[in-house]
């Protein structure tokens, strides 16, 4: 007997989760076309699929973390240490793959440094993940001294900046990447076990599931997916700033939420993570192109995160919870 | 002749879903003194309590109290008519003292603006209901510090602090160790002096005979039974309890059993079993039944790697071995089903397919690739096997019935071919045709070889699917029944009654 | 009552393991640097302690109530420039005020997002760090604000009996959350909530509202500590308050209040925030570079909440084999 409060069935597609990342792009894209005729034009679309791109990556990476019941804070620090060390080895080498492989190890290892924190210590991930931001970006700067590291050997910018005929290396990139993330996600042992575990760690123990190791390995990839998205980051301005990202894990964990991915964990597919970074990167162009000033798009981001994830937990109509305060 | 009632029950009749869960039952509950209330699993106890208290309301008949009609329309009301309910998950707060967890909610308050808290008005009272209580717990200690036992006086005392008419306590030495039984007991004699109403729940004979006054005995949401307890005998009481019905809803079986499968020795667990030794063969349902906490879930956990073990060993097929987690387990061949399918068996947000083949995650993946294929045609095959209803594979789990869920939590092992399968209430809270689904089930996998043992407070389920019965008490194993010896009246006796009785036939 | 002393015990447990760890700290930087304790550098230690006890007590509140904020450092900001702009046009009354008044309303905001739509803590107050950042690089246009009125720079400051005016602050501040936490029914409620949501729903405590309260009153106190920090810098800075909440988890965890909430030691959290203020001042007596310091900064938090976790799991061990064995 179903109580009139009950929750619809997941199976519906006329649910706010489903429907978000579908929605809000198409909506803005809607109005900014209608206020600034510039924004239709296919250089500026192609620029916001530039600028999406390592922020799509992060949001894979964040996505598969937050499907598997944790929280990764780190990937703005994380990026800019890998960044720093990357760098500068690759100058010390003179080698571009140097530099490259260097990048994805180290964000690796301090994906592994979080999963172990997390899995091992049992420490609570945003106090793992938030400790670890804190000390790799205080390793940034030291390594540093605060100042940029420049002029990497050339080519190492071609995944941020180069091109394959008319398309972008890091769209290319990204679209690789997120191919390969579904194909993670859908058809293979971790993939499945993470939505698994998320979903109830309890139950996928009683199945011989064990959550400490997948998770481990959602860290990693975690730590894959932001060393890449760094990649891009520093190839594209050519260079190694301590404070390469600041705001990465926020953006990522918004474009995750918009997405339709629950914060809660076991459901969301990983496209919906790409699909969340739509709407921040239209967004941002879109008050690029009209001038407004760029301290708006942070706020506007820290706000919809809480409105995406408060509204994806208001399964009954907000007027039955009357007795809001009791 | 009994005094006038402070609350009269008449005729109240419930049902959920069509399913009649009390039926024109009466019940009067007099001043200080205690009333009974006995029923098996399932024959209306726990609703009509929720009733009492607020929860639910009643289809039709009548609530009087003191003469007045009422309607207990929500926990709040009831609390103002002063029924008081003393549950089996105690609602405190473990990190506050005696003397707050006492007034919790309702802080007596002192000086300007009634801001400041009067914490010598509170230690006073609690140390009065304490005390009335008959109980030595200092009001300053932290609840995180007290047993079982005291944390129940405090919840006791608590319920206490409104004036309260009527006492209703559901199965409160179903936690206890003997000597705190004996404390509460003293306790609750206390309060019937007082001039308190009490309506306790409880299937312990000498608990029923030293302190009841009154005994109401349900079945089937009916009362059958209601009388001064000194004119009743414990076997009359057992009698009504089970009922003269011949039960034929399980299905017949032959019983042919094999070698020994699983040997555990002396197993024990903190706070849960103690000393347990026990045997189950190929081909067996071995039944492990007692009254509420003892111990027969837990051993189940421990034998599965679950629940943390402090002695004994476990032997399966005959190489001796202890599993410190699942997974361990499950490579020996041994299936679990746990107690609470939402909270440890059925992954809600995942769909039916990924649920269903959870158990071979490994098996459905060699080199880590899942075979998407094959696991859509197992489980074609296994959904089909086992009866499992839904519009689709990809649906996700929660919106199946309890039954259909429940058939998914047992059935999966299936693809696994365990050997060994503990079941801890596998019928709990799913409707008849799934009932009979999952003990067809239960029947074709021990045909075909495999051992169960079958973890339930359901007296009518053991019965009837159990070749053996182990009896539990308090973590003890007291007592084994076979063949004819297994009857639902043998079992309370032994479960109940502090003699130990029959043997095995 | 045996029972009584043990529980006696781990009241006081927190507040004096974190005071010995503070005299063992500073003898510790007193061998090394022996300026440390002079009677200047206490009265600075002191004095720069303050603010981020006083945002402490805030960060405690809302893990008392079984919550995490990480948007202190951003509320700080927020309020600084805020304030900034009000005190610049309306007087340091208004300055005061609406830097108070901005961080509670924002903190207020998180509560409702964490008590009424069930929105996790951590996400709550992430997405209010970015709102809040935002929100002060806005208002400031990313520069300072400055020629801030006298008065307002008072409170920071100026010595009161030869004391920093921002130490008595704090000391005040200490004891009016003390007494509210300690002495009135909704400073227990909030233990209550903390320790159990469901038996204090059961119990009739407006849980909503009193979880609300709580986040409201820490941003209350990170506005307060952004007085001092305005006050001290004569301007008001959107670049304030970073690593700030990592410095106030540590200090809370420090003075032994658990993550998992339920349980709260303000005479622990005091002693917390001084001890991560005398790293801070030790480590810059001894030449270390801030670098290092947020690197170690890290590197700590991690450490004392695994030291804190695998503490309490222990004791929760021991504690359960005491009962079984009582219970045999």
């Amino acid at each position: 007997m179903r109580s009139p409060l009950a929750q619809r069935s997941s199976g519906s597609i006329w649910n706010w989760r489903q429907l978000s990342p579908l929605l809000i792009p198409a909506a803005l894209m809607g109005i900014l076309a209608v206020i600034e005729p510039r924004f239709l034009t296919s250089a500026n679309l192609m620029n916001i699929l530039l600028q999406a791109s390592p922020l799509a990556l992060a949001a894979m990476g964040q996505a598969v973390v937050i499907i598997s019941g944790e929280l990764d804070l780190s990937q703005g620090s994380a990026a800019a240490l890998a960044g720093v060390i990357a760098v500068l080895l690759a100058i010390e080498t003179d080698s571009v793959a140097v530099g490259w492989i260097a990048i994805l190890v180290v964000s690796v290892i301090l994906g592994a440094v979080n999963g172990f924190l997390v899995t091992q210590l049992r420490i609570p991930s945003f106090v793992a993940t938030v400790g670890m931001l804190t000390y790799a970006d205080g390793m940034a700067y030291l390594i540093t001294g605060g100042l940029p590291v420049d002029f990497p050997p050339d080519g190492y910018s071609w995944l941020g900046r180069g091109y394959i005929g008319s398309i972008p290396v890091s769209v290319l990139f990204v679209a690789v990447v997120a191919v390969a993330m579904h194909i993670f996600a859908s058809r293979t042992r971790a993939g499945r076990a993470l939505y698994l575990i998320g979903d109830n760690a309890n139950a996928a123990v009683i199945v011989g599931i064990r959550p400490s190791r997948y998770r481990f390995y959602a860290f990693l990839l975690a730590g894959l997916l932001t060393g890449s998205a760094a990649l891009i980051l520093t190839g594209r301005i050519d260079s190694a700033p301590p404070t390469l990202s600041a705001t990465l894990p926020f953006e990522a964990i918004a474009a995750v939420a918009i997405g339709g991915i629950a914060m809660t964990g076991g459901e969301g597919a990983v496209w919906r993570a790409v699909a969340g970074v739509a709407p921040i990167a239209i967004l941002v162009n879109g008050l690029n192109l009209l001038g407004v000033n760029t301290y708006i798009q942070l706020i506007l981001i820290g706000a919809i995160t809480i409105a995406v994830v408060a509204l994806q937990n208001v399964q009954q109509p907000i007027w039955f919870r009357w007795r809001v305060f009791s | 002749m009994l005094p006038s009632g402070v609350i009269e029950v008449r005729k109240i009749c419930k049902a959920f879903s069509g399913n009649r869960v009390l039926d024109d039952v009466d019940l009067r509950l007099s001043a200080g003194t205690v009333h009974v209330l006995m029923g098996e699993n399932g024959a209306g106890k726990s609703t009509l309590i929720k009733i009492l208290c607020g929860i639910h309301q009643p289809d039709s008949g009548s609530i009087v109290i003191e003469g007045r009609r009422q309607v207990i329309s929500s926990p709040a009301r009831a609390i103002e008519l002063g029924i008081c309910v003393v549950h089996q998950e105690f609602n405190l707060v473990p990190s506050l003292t005696v003397a707050e967890n006492i007034h919790l909610g309702r802080l007596p308050v002192r000086g300007p603006f009634n801001l400041c808290i009067d914490r010598k008005a509170m230690r006073r009272k609690s140390e009065e209901l304490l005390t009335l209580l008959g109980a030595t717990i200092d009001p300053l200690a932290e609840v995180n510090d007290l047993c079982v036992a005291d944390r129940q006086l405090v919840e006791i005392a608590r319920s206490l602090v409104g004036s309260s008419k009527v006492l209703i306590m559901d199965e409160p030495s179903a936690a206890l160790g003997a000597s705190e039984v004996d404390r509460l007991l003293e306790t609750i004699e206390r309060l019937a002096d007082f001039g308190v109403a009490i309506l306790y729940v409880s299937h312990r004979m000498e608990e029923i005979r030293r302190i009841g006054d009154h005994v109401t005995v349900l079945r089937d949401g009916q009362c059958v039974l209601s009388a001064d307890v000194e004119n009743v005998s414990d076997d009359e009481l057992i009698e009504e309890m089970v009922g003269r019905k011949v039960e034929n809803q399980y299905p017949q079986r032959s019983v042919a059993c094999g070698k020994t499968l699983l040997h555990v020795s002396n197993l024990s667990s903190w706070r849960a079993h103690d000393d347990v030794t026990l045997s189950l063969r190929e081909g067996e349902v071995l039944g492990v039944v007692g009254p509420l906490g003892c111990g027969n879930i837990e051993l189940g956990e421990s034998i599965f790697g679950v629940r943390e073990v402090s002695g004994g060993t476990i032997e399966v097929d005959g190489v001796e071995t202890l599993f410190s987690s699942p997974s361990f387990a499950i490579e020996s061949g041994i299936a679990f089903v746990p107690q609470d399918r939402k909270t440890r068996g059925i992954m809600a947000k995942t769909s039916v397919l990924a649920n269903t083949t959870s158990c071979i995650l490994r098996e459905l993946s060699p080199h880590g690739i899942m075979q998407l294929r094959r696991e859509r045609m197992i489980v074609d095959d296994i959904i089909a096997k086992i009866g499992v209803v839904t519009a689709s594979l990809s649906l996700s789990a929660r919106n199946l019935s309890g039954g259909n869920q429940q058939k998914i939590v047992l059935g999966r092992w299936l693809l696994r071919d365990a050997r060994i399968y503990i079941l801890t209430e596998p019928t709990r809270g799913i409707d008849v045709g799934a009932k009979e689904a999952i003990y067809r089930l239960i029947n074709e996998l021990v045909a075909n070889g495999a051992a169960v043992l079958l973890l339930s407070s359901d007296l009518k389920e053991i019965v009837g699917m159990s070749d053996r019965v182990l009896v539990m008490r308090r973590g003890h194993v007291v007592n084994e029944l076979s063949g004819d010896a297994v009857t639902a009246e043998n079992i309370l006796s032994c479960a109940l009654c502090n003699e130990v009785a029959v043997g095995t036939a | 009552m045996a029972s009584t002393l043990r529980g006696s015990m781990t009241h006081i447990q927190g507040p004096l393991s974190s005071f010995a760890m503070l005299i063992v700290l500073s003898a510790g930087f007193t061998l090394a640097a022996p300026e440390f304790l002079t009677e200047n550098n206490i009265s600075n230690v002191l004095r720069q302690a303050s603010p981020l006890l006083i945002a402490s007590l805030g960060q405690m509140l809302v893990i008392l109530v079984a919550g995490i904020d990480i948007s202190t450092g951003a509320l700080v900001a927020f309020a600084s420039v805020g304030g900034a702009v009000a005190a610049v046009s309306g007087g340091a009354a208004a300055g005061v005020a609406a830097t108070v008044g901005l961080a509670a309303l924002a903190g207020t905001v998180s509560g409702l997002a964490v008590s009424v739509f069930q929105v996790q803590a951590v996400i709550a107050t992430i997405g209010m760090l970015g709102a809040a950042r935002g929100l002060a690089l806005l208002i400031s246009d990313g520069q300072p604000i400055g020629n801030l009125p006298p008065g307002f720079l008072d409170l920071a400051n100026s010595y009161l009996l030869g004391i920093p005016a921002p130490v008595i602050l704090a000391a005040a501040v200490t004891m009016l959350v003390a007494g509210w936490l300690l002495l009135t029914p909704s400073g227990r409620a909030l233990f209550a909530i903390g320790g159990s949501a469901d038996a204090a729903r059961a119990a009739g405590i407006h849980v909503r509202l009193h979880r609300t309260i709580a986040y409201g009153a820490a941003g209350a106190l990170a506005g307060l500590a952004a007085v001092i920090y305005t006050g001290r810098a004569a301007s008001g800075q959107p670049t304030f308050g970073v690593g700030l909440e990592i410095e106030t988890i540590a200090a809370v965890v420090l003075g032994g209040t658990a993550l998992g909430g339920g349980r709260a030691t303000v005479a622990g959290t005091a002693f917390g925030a001084i001890i991560v203020a005398v790293l801070s001042n030790g480590m810059e007596l001894a030449g270390i570079s801030p670098y290092i310091e947020r690197v170690v900064l890290g590197f700590a938090l991690i450490v004392i909440v695994f030291i804190d976790l695998t503490r309490r799991r222990i004791l929760e061990n021991i504690r359960n084999r005491q009962i079984a064995m009582a219970n045999r």
